[in-house]
Parts: C-alpha cells; sequence; structure tokens
C-alpha cells in the first residue's frame, strides 16, 4: 500500500485535546442565484413565495433558538435574536418585494440585489456596529436563498461520526450546535482565540486549532488528520508511526487521568509538610464543577472574559451575578477569584484598531476609562460575595494608582449597595494580578495596598523579555523560566510575605512540574491551574520536598540565561527528585518532538 | 406624529442587540417608526438601517412615532432608546 505522504500544518491552539478522524470540509459558501425576469402575471405568486421562505427560516432559526438555549444556556443563544431581527428587517423585506413587482425579477435575485445594495452602498460597510454581525448577516441570507433554491444548506448535520471539520470559519448558528459526538475536532483557516467558533469549541470541549494558513487549499475532504489541540498542530495523513505514537500518549493520558483521580482526596502537601493551595483556573461556569470533582479547593482565576465575548456585547449586571453566584455556590466554603474584564479595546469599541495592543488600551485602563460598565461588573462581583468567598482581582495593573482608582470604585459601589439594603454586602477581598515588570518591583507597595497578589506568568514573562509569543519569528525567547523572571517572581513573593499577604501564581509556569519545583523553593502560598491538570499538580507537589526546591531555587536565580536555568533542574531533579522525576513522564512534556 | 430628541444610554451605544430588541418592540406597533442621527433620516424598523446610524453611547437622535397607537409606541420606544440596556 502506497503511503500518503504527511503534513505537517500550524495553527493557534485554542481548545486542547487530541482527536483523529476524517476531514468534513465545510464551505459556507452564498448560494449562485440565477437571474429569471417574471411575466407580470407571475409576480405576486413570487412575492408569496418568498415571504414564505422568510417564514420558514423564521422558523427554523426560533427552533436553532431553543436548541441553542437547552443545550449551551442563555448567553449562547442570544446572538439568534440578532439573526432573527436581520431575517425580518422591514427595510430588506420591503424592497425586496418592491423589486419583485417593479423590476419583475426573482425572488432571490431581487433579495441578493437588494442586500448587495444596502451592504455596500448604504453605508454598512463602514458602520463599525455592523462589522461584528457580518457573519450573522450571511448566515440568515444563506438561509433564505438556500430556502428559495430548494437547495440543501452545507450542515455539519449531514456527516458522520469522527469528522474533523474543516472551514475558513463556522457561521455562528453551526457554531453553537457543534455535536460532540459526531465532531471529534475542528480545525480553521480563520480566527484567533476569542472567534466566536473558538469558544464554542473550548465550551464544548473540543479540541481545536484555528489560524492555520492556507488551510482551505490544502485539504480537500475525506483525509486523515490529526488534530493536536495541545501544541497547535494538525497533521494530515499521519503516518502510522505518528499514529501510534499519539495512539500512547493519549492512552497514557487516560491511564495517568485515572490513576490520578485517586488522589483528589489527598492534601497538596510537600514531602517535608508544606501546604500550598491548589486552585483552578476556569472560564465557564460549569468548569466549577469539574474542578471541584478534581480536588481543587477554591477558584484561583475566574476569566470573565467569555460572559462578553459569547454574548458579543456587554453583560448585564444580572447576567454576570447569576454567573459568578453559580460559580460561588458550588465551590462553597473554598474562595472564588474573579478578575474583572481582561479585554482589548477592539472588543469594547466596535472597529477599534490598535498597533500594539498588548502596550495599549486594554484590561483595567480600559475598565477605568469606561467607568459605568466597570462598576456594573463590580456590583455583580459584590452582591456575589454574599453567597460565598468571592475576591477580585484586577489584571495587568502597572501603577499604584490605578489600583486606588479601581478600589474606590469598590468602595462606592459597596456603599450604594449597602444603602440600597440590595442585600448584606461585606468588604470584599482585594488582589492585584502581577504581570507587569512595574508591579513586580513594586510589589510591596502593591501588596500594603490590598489582601492578596497573585503572579500571571504568561504577562510577566512576556512584558519582561518583550516577547510577543504569537510572534512566530521570536516566539520561541519566550521562556518563564528565564533568569530575569525568575527574579521578578522571588521579588513579589518575598514582598507579600514581608508585607503579610498571601501569593499565588495562576499561569502555565505554575502548570509545569518544574514550574511548581521553583514556586514551591520561593515560597509560594498558592497555585492555581487548569481544572484538569489539578490532580497532576497535586501529584508534583507530593513528590517534591520544599527545603530541598529552596536550594535549587537559589541556583535558578543565580544563573545567568533561562538554558541554564532549564539545565540546573533536570540535573537537581535527577539528582534529588526521584518521586518528581518519575512524575515527569506525562504526555505534553514527552512527545514534544512534534511541536514547538 | 410625536417626535423628540432623545439621548442613547446604556453601556457602549445602540449596537447590534439593542437595535435588534428596538426593532423587535418597534415592530408591536402599526405606527411608522424613525430615528435620525445628523440630519439622515432611517426606518425604525430596519435592524440594518439602525445600525448604519452608528448612535454611540451618549449621542443624540431624533425619534418619530406616527399612526394610530403612536403615543404608547413613542413612550416605548424613547424609553428603550434611554435605558438601551440589553435585556427586557
Amino acid at each position: 500500500m502506497i503511503h500518503v505522504r504527511e503534513r505537517l500544518l500550524r495553527g493557534l491552539p485554542v481548545s486542547s485535546g487530541i482527536a483523529v478522524g476524517r476531514a468534513f470540509v465545510y464551505r459556507a459558501y452564498l448560494p449562485r442565484v440565477p437571474e429569471k425576469v417574471l411575466s407580470s402575471d407571475e409576480v405576486e405568486a413570487e412575492v408569496r413565495r418568498f415571504e414564505e421562505a422568510v417564514s420558514s427560516v423564521e422558523s427554523e432559526l426560533r427552533r436553532l433558538h431553543g436548541q441553542v438555549l437547552r443545550h449551551m444556556g442563555r448567553d449562547f443563544a442570544e446572538f439568534i435574536d440578532v439573526q432573527l431581527a436581520l431575517l425580518r428587517d422591514e427595510e430588506v423585506l420591503s424592497r425586496t418585494v418592491a423589486y419583485i413587482r417593479k423590476r419583475l425579477r426573482n425572488a432571490e435575485f431581487a433579495y441578493g440585489a437588494v442586500l448587495q445594495e444596502f451592504v455596500q452602498h448604504g453605508g454598512l460597510v463602514e458602520a463599525p456596529f455592523f462589522v461584528e454581525r457580518r457573519l450573522d448577516l450571511g448566515d440568515v441570507s444563506r438561509r433564505v436563498l438556500s430556502q428559495l433554491l430548494g437547495e440543501e444548506l452545507p450542515s455539519l448535520h449531514s456527516m458522520g461520526g469522527g469528522s474533523i471539520v474543516v472551514a475558513h470559519d463556522l457561521p455562528p448558528s453551526e457554531a453553537a450546535l457543534l455535536d460532540p459526538s459526531k465532531v471529534v475536532g475542528v480545525v480553521l483557516e480563520a480566527g484567533g482565540k476569542t472567534s466566536h467558533t473558538a469558544i464554542m469549541a473550548k465550551a464544548k470541549e473540543v479540541p481545536a486549532v484555528v489560524g492555520v494558513e492556507g488551510l482551505m487549499r490544502r485539504i480537500c475532504g475525506g483525509e486523515t488528520l490529526l488534530v493536536d489541540g495541545y501544541r497547535g498542530l494538525v497533521v494530515v495523513n499521519p503516518t502510522p508511526d505518528r499514529l501510534s505514537t499519539y495512539k500512547v500518549e493519549v492512552l497514557e493520558q487516560q491511564r495517568r487521568r485515572r490513576s490520578l483521580r485517586a488522589l483528589s482526596c489527598e492534601e497538596p502537601i510537600t514531602l517535608d509538610g508544606k501546604r500550598v493551595d491548589l486552585s483552578a483556573n476556569i472560564e465557564f461556569a460549569f468548569e466549577a464543577r469539574v474542578a471541584k470533582d478534581n480536588g481543587a479547593r477554591g477558584i484561583g482565576l475566574f476569566r470573565t472574559e467569555y460572559m462578553y465575548l459569547a454574548r458579543r456585547r456587554p453583560p448585564t449586571e444580572d447576567e454576570q451575578y447569576e454567573t459568578i453566584a453559580e460559580v460561588a455556590r458550588m465551590m462553597q466554603p473554598f474562595p472564588v477569584i474573579v478578575r474583572t474584564f481582561d479585554l482589548g479595546g477592539d472588543k469594547i469599541v466596535p472597529g477599534y484598531f490598535e498597533s500594539n495592543p498588548f502596550l495599549g488600551w486594554r484590561a483595567i485602563r480600559m475598565c477605568l476609562d469606561n467607568e459605568d460598565f466597570f462598576r456594573t461588573q463590580l456590583r455583580a462581583i459584590v452582591r456575589a460575595s454574599a453567597l460565598g468567598s468571592v475576591k477580585i482581582m484586577f489584571p495587568m495593573v502597572a501603577t499604584l494608582e490605578e489600583l486606588r482608582r479601581a478600589k474606590l470604585l469598590v468602595w462606592r459601589v459597596c456603599r450604594e449597595l449597602r444603602a440600597k439594603k440590595v442585600t448584606h454586602v461585606q468588604d470584599v477581598e482585594i488582589g492585584v494580578m502581577i504581570e507587569t515588570p512595574s508591579a513586580a518591583l513594586l510589589a510591596d507597595r502593591f501588596a500594603q495596598e490590598c489582601s492578596f497578589l497573585s503572579i500571571g506568568s504568561n504577562d510577566l514573562t512576556q512584558y519582561t523579555l518583550a516577547v510577543d509569543r504569537g510572534n512566530k519569528r521570536v516566539a520561541t525567547l519566550f521562556d518563564h523560566f528565564h533568569p530575569a523572571v525568575l527574579q521578578l517572581v522571588d521579588r513579589t513573593i518575598q514582598a507579600a510575605h514581608r508585607q503579610g499577604v498571601w501569593v499565588g501564581m495562576c499561569g502555565e509556569f505554575a502548570s509545569d512540574p518544574m514550574g511548581i519545583l521553583l514556586l514551591l523553593g520561593l515560597g509560594i502560598d498558592e497555585i492555581s491551574v487548569t481544572p484538569s491538570l489539578i490532580p497532576e499538580a497535586k501529584n508534583t507537589i507530593r513528590a517534591i520536598h520544599a527545603g530541598l526546591a529552596a536550594t535549587v531555587a537559589r541556583q535558578a536565580l543565580d544563573m545567568g540565561t533561562a538554558l541554564e536555568v532549564h539545565r540546573l533542574l533536570r540535573r537537581e531533579v535527577h539528582r534529588r527528585f526521584p518521586q518528581l522525576e518519575a512524575a515527569l513522564v506525562r504526555p505534553g512534556v514527552k512527545g514534544d518532538s512534534v511541536g514547538r | 406624529m410625536r417626535r423628540g430628541t432623545v439621548i442613547i444610554g446604556g453601556p457602549v451605544g445602540l449596537h447590534a442587540r439593542p437595535a435588534a430588541e428596538f426593532v423587535r418592540t418597534a415592530e408591536r406597533y402599526r405606527s411608522k417608526v424613525r430615528l435620525a442621527k445628523d440630519g439622515v433620516w432611517v426606518n425604525g424598523k430596519s435592524i440594518l438601517a439602525i445600525l448604519t446610524l452608528a448612535a454611540e453611547q451618549g449621542s443624540q437622535v431624533t425619534l418619530e412615532v406616527d399612526g394610530p397607537d403612536e403615543d404608547q409606541a413613542f413612550d416605548e420606544l424613547k424609553q428603550r432608546l434611554e435605558v438601551n440596556d440589553s435585556r427586557t
């Protein structure tokens, strides 16, 4: 048998996991629209045909709304309301009917012409509020046109089980209904981490890689694909060797998961009896249950951006309250740390563009400039704090003024709520994410003015080393074990302890066993990782002697390069941490030959 | 006919979601509904037309309602624009 040549495609990993399946190419094209000239006695029947098509699409969308609501919840169903409004747009409908009557053209042609006129000449192209809804208008018009043409829409429903969807992007309605029993993986040419489809794939735990250049030219459908949602890799026609390597990895992963689950009742205590708080980073409310089942004693980082991104508009106070309350109730009596919106300005102001967003108007800066928007979120968090131990954490803080201004807002919100007697409002604990070198250098001052610090290692590394890891040409320079980063981490931990507050870390640094070794050595109080990695992290903590780790960490701080730190860690683990060395064999660390 | 100026409230202006809500409310009335910003008038029952206005938070628009149920429609629609929060 001739084996077709294996090819590797790279993209951005947005939903973790490994999947093997058959490529199903989805093309969301607009159907070709024929132009027909009608005789005047055909006109009224044509108008009726158009109106019937619109109303049958309307019932399709209502059905879809019900389905998405049931399976995914309100946050995710909302875009369909907008699609319904786009479908029934009075201007579009009346102009189409007028077009049919006056110009004696068939309905599909008239509808297409009216939409095009609207988008191109009606000022829609430049309309900032429209940009984010382009996909929705495309979605709706495709439905109407294929209804009129009697064509079957390309749909993910028609594909068999075990498929990997390959597309430029998915229309929102298809993404919302991704069925994990059929779709085992998703690969897109378009998109970033916050695209609608990426969020849906992550929420449904379907492995996904996006932003794969030239994807649609390279895949024609039917090929065997392997999607590696950890490393952002797509393997086309994987060789038997590759498949078996991955198979071993997947099996090993499953086996480890099972054996680690036995650990869920054990405490995260080092060999020499030092206790570390082990908590989880979550994005969706339902992840809180997974975190708790895996043994997390709290949520160390609750990202709130998805509340915004799933709806593609700012969530109301009540909506945010309900989501945070759900997590708080689930985690009781353990703490839940809610991080306020860590969004770029482009997500808030349609059409807003920055050439250097990481140094731009984002996170706390943007929130402080949009006080109403920010207060809405703060009110929701403060209200939810009545239900459990809910704390507030501010992202990307670089100056004390930012912390002070944000604290003042929290204080005012508490006062207002107390005055209104909305609920029993306590003083909410406030913490700062240490993810800029400035905050790390001033950690003492920050620690004096808040209740805890949490180191965000990804951004701290990016800002310290001046490396955008999304930029392929410099991504290899990104290394969170670089001694410059380690010194800032050390400084932060020491400062927190001097000022009598606790300090944690949420970030990839803390999910790496070697990172945990360093953190324990530096005296960290809390570690927060992805829910699925909790057992793994606990296993690592239990295999480490904190006293010995401190010796290693001191040595690491004296190194000059990241490579020297890595060498030191490997040598020391082999020499002094036999239990940890045994624990190091795990997927994602082992099969690295293919990625990075 | 009722006509008046309204300042757009809410967190982010008259973007797709509140525009959809506005249209939905407008559709419940028989009256003609029109909106204007900077002298440009559009059909208030057309979400696409409303989006072309790009009415941000704090911007001033003119609301005009004309028809048999104009009083009730005007009041409800005006309030919707002023609050302009997404949920009904």
